[in-house]
């Protein structure tokens, strides 16, 4: 339900400074959610990836602003409905204590700020630009502990298996790993929730600058749990087959970081694999 | 209809937001005063206590305002112990981990989870608590856990929890609350006995724990 009024676009400077305005406010109505969620950004290392995030929507966006310049602006209702519902809900939020939805607002109310006083093609347009900034909000503990401690076990009791076919004994017992010498934790860190969160954004980015059909994409974005999995797994046991040799040392401090960054590496150029494959099945 | 009217909409909408925003962040995030729960008696029923701790990098991930730690043991031998961990309104009055995901991550592998109601005095229609039996080695975890907040609300779920919360804020501006686990370690044949001691020892807690409940400002 878009209303035609006139048909300007963003080169007129005063539809410019109204966005300019809107935006302002838009940031001022927001601003006690901002602090508390960069500081989860900085303090808690399953959110790091956070701190990319609106740089590379900057970046999106920037890519895109010839475009914009040149769509034309149109109004929509159903864009207000969706910024007013948003507002609506971030209010109940503030009242009611719940970050989480605060955030979520946060973006939902820029994107109806966008559709609502510029039109659904503007919308359309920076669709991707606005909707990767959902990734900089982070998950709820609750939330994630439900998902992270699952996945802690299977990646303890995966290792474990492949540890064990290296000819090393070692003794599962929950999430610890026991050796002869030394023993693993395999801590809530461990469980490659991190890795699929970075990874799934990663993919996310990877699809959207692919061309191709959409199960192409959506196949390059669900590929991020298992490499993401698989990678934490590699990491756990070959943490736990160093640490038969030379000691726990290696799952602490300096080692410990090199691994985590090596085994993301890994994780980006198996779903760069993935994205390369789909590829010559789409082309074959 | 000009384009003001999106414009003029939109900024409005904002506006009343931002000055309801600022409104609703007048009222402040209120602090723990007094945690108050540390002066849980050490002896509850003819059960005598004796303070515990665990290792400091379990508090560290468990980020409570106040851990409790302790074993009881009643002048017939029995044992059991108590935990309470509260989250004051600024840490949000609950903790991300529950037993049914903590114990298998600590090799338990959990037998039986049910809910069984207990009776204290100020809750005559009776109160469900979690219910849990694990096992390890050859032994068995039993306990009783549940979440408490406003002082006397007693939740078994997280969704409880959630939906008290909210409403504890929205209508006090405090949304604190504490996870309790009572447990006690028992052989095979003696469950059932020992699931009688603990949910009697657990309604004395319950009685006990309003009078003791945290002071937030």
């Amino acid at each position: 339900m878009d209303t035609n009024t006139l048909d300007m676009t963003l080169n007129d400077q005063t539809l410019k400074w109204q966005t300019v305005l809107l935006l302002t406010l838009w940031l001022l109505a927001f601003s006690p959610v901002l602090p508390p969620m960069v500081d989860s950004w900085l303090s808690h290392s399953d959110n790091s990836h956070a701190l990319l995030v609106p740089l590379i929507s900057l970046y999106f966006l920037w890519e895109k602003r010839h475009e914009a310049l040149k769509t034309p602006v149109q109004g929509s209702w159903w864009g207000l409905f969706v910024l007013s519902g948003s507002l609506v809900i971030y209010l109940i939020s503030t009242v009611g204590g719940i970050a989480f939805f605060a955030r979520l607002m946060f973006i939902s109310t820029l994107i109806g700020l966008v559709w609502g006083f510029l039109g659904a093609r503007m919308a359309r347009l920076l669709v991707f630009p606005l909707g990767i900034l959902f990734f900089m909000v982070p998950v709820p503990d609750s939330l994630l502990s439900l998902v992270s401690f699952p996945l802690q076990l299977l990646a303890t009791k995966i290792s474990a298996g492949l540890i064990q076919f290296c000819s090393i004994p070692v003794y599962r017992e929950g999430n610890m790993l026991y050796f002869m010498q030394t023993q693993l934790e395999v801590a809530e860190a461990c469980s490659g929730i991190r890795s699929i969160m970075s990874l799934g954004m990663l993919s996310v980015i990877f699809a959207y600058i692919s061309a191709g059909d959409w199960w192409r994409k959506a196949i390059l974005v669900l590929a991020a749990i298992p490499v993401a999995l698989l990678a934490n797994i590699l990491r756990v046991s070959g943490t736990g087959v160093l640490a038969h040799f030379f000691g726990d040392r290696v799952a602490r401090g300096f080692l410990h970081e090199f691994s985590g960054l090596a085994v993301f590496l890994f994780g980006l150029g198996l779903l760069f694999v993935v994205f390369s494959l789909l590829r010559k099945i789409g082309n074959s | 209809m000009g384009r003001n009217i999106f414009f003029r909409i939109a900024f409005g909408a904002l506006v009343l937001t931002t000055g309801l925003v600022l409104l609703v962040n007048l009222r402040g995030e209120p602090r723990v005063l007094h945690t108050n729960l540390e002066k849980l008696p050490m002896t509850i029923a003819d059960y005598k206590g004796t303070v515990d701790a665990f290792d400091q990098s379990i508090y560290d991930a468990l980020g409570a305002d106040l851990h409790l730690y302790r074993h009881y043991q009643s002048t017939q031998g029995a044992t059991l112990s108590l935990y309470i961990g509260y989250y004051g309104t600024a840490k949000g009055g609950r903790t991300g981990h529950n037993p049914f995901a903590c114990l298998p991550g600590a090799g338990w592998g959990i037998i039986e989870a049910d809910k069984v109601t207990v009776y204290p005095d100020h809750h005559p229609e009776g109160v469900s608590v979690n219910y849990v039996v694990a096992r390890k080695d050859g032994i068995n975890n039993l306990m009783l856990h549940w979440y408490q907040t406003a002082g006397d609300r007693v939740l078994s779920t997280g969704l409880q929890q959630n939906i008290e919360r909210f409403r504890g804020r929205v209508l006090h501006n405090r949304n604190d609350g504490a996870y309790v686990q009572v447990n006690t370690l028992v052989r095979e044949d003696n469950v059932t006995a020992e699931k009688e001691r603990v949910c009697l020892f657990v309604q004395e807690v319950l009685e006990l724990l309003p009078d003791y409940w945290p002071i937030e400002g």
